[in-house]
């Protein structure tokens, strides 16, 4: 009779011990794979050094119309200035690029999500 | 002695059960890692499409200024599975690009399908700005 009560007592900790055991294996899959926006926005802005850009309205509709091919949300100010996109304080990534035009430095400046 | 068959019949059917269950959380461990990995593999193919076509010397003379050789694919005088030399690489891949003045599409190449994620370029090509698109 007391080996019967052991026998139980046994089984059930062996299953609770293999459900607890295989329970844990839990797949891990963690690849960084933040970045390529970046560098895709580079790349298109580096393409308005091939084109001729005279004033800063003409800058300001080039940004803006290039990263709304690229991106849904994001912000653009140039010179510390608002231009256009989401104003928000989500934005947890920023680049900053420059241009000269006659001689003036525009600091153009966009944040993404 | 009855106890003891007990005992057996019980281990044998604790083993049987911990076979199946360790058979299904391998299967789901597999179909995990098959997903996860397709995700990469459509993810690496597009990374390298994208700049395979808007910086590589064949194509391009610096980042995202396209060349003379870009406007002989654009004609279909030069095909794109001739200068990539995997050609399993463009299954299941999508290349569209645009003309941003005239909202023009100038090249498409493949079918759209199930595609995972897109990659856009906006590139300088003959004076004028190009949406490049490829959908993996």
């Amino acid at each position: 009779m007391k080996s019967n009560v052991l026998l139980i007592i046994e089984i059930i900790l062996t299953i609770a011990f293999l459900f607890f055991l295989l329970n844990n294996i839990i797949p891990r899959f963690e690849v960084n794979l933040e970045g390529f926006i970046e560098e895709d926005i580079y790349a298109s802005l580096i393409s308005l050094n091939y084109i001729e850009i005279s004033s800063k309205v003409e800058l300001e509709n080039k940004v803006c119309s290039i990263l709304n091919e690229i991106l849904s949300d994001y912000v653009v100010y140039i010179n510390g200035s608002f231009i256009c996109g989401i104003e928000s304080e989500e934005y947890t990534r920023f680049i900053k690029f420059f241009y000269i035009i006659n001689g003036d430095v525009l600091y153009i400046y966009i944040g993404l999500k | 002695m009855l106890i003891k068959k007990l005992e057996l019949v019980i281990i044998i059917l604790v083993i049987f059960i911990t076979f199946l269950y360790i058979i299904q959380v391998t299967e789901n461990i597999y179909i995990f890692y098959k997903e996860k990995y397709q995700f990469l593999e459509r993810f690496l193919i597009g990374r390298f499409l994208i700049k395979f076509l808007t910086e590589s010397d064949i194509l391009s003379y610096t980042i995202c200024n396209l060349n003379e050789n870009f406007s002989y694919l654009i004609n279909g005088n030069l095909n794109i599975s001739d200068i990539i030399n995997n050609v399993e690489l463009l299954n299941n891949v999508r290349i569209e690009i645009e003309d941003l003045e005239t909202r023009e599409k100038i090249f498409e190449f493949g079918v759209i399908k199930r595609n995972f994620m897109t990659f856009s370029r906006v590139c300088y090509y003959n004076g004028k700005l190009i949406k490049i698109q490829v959908l993996t």
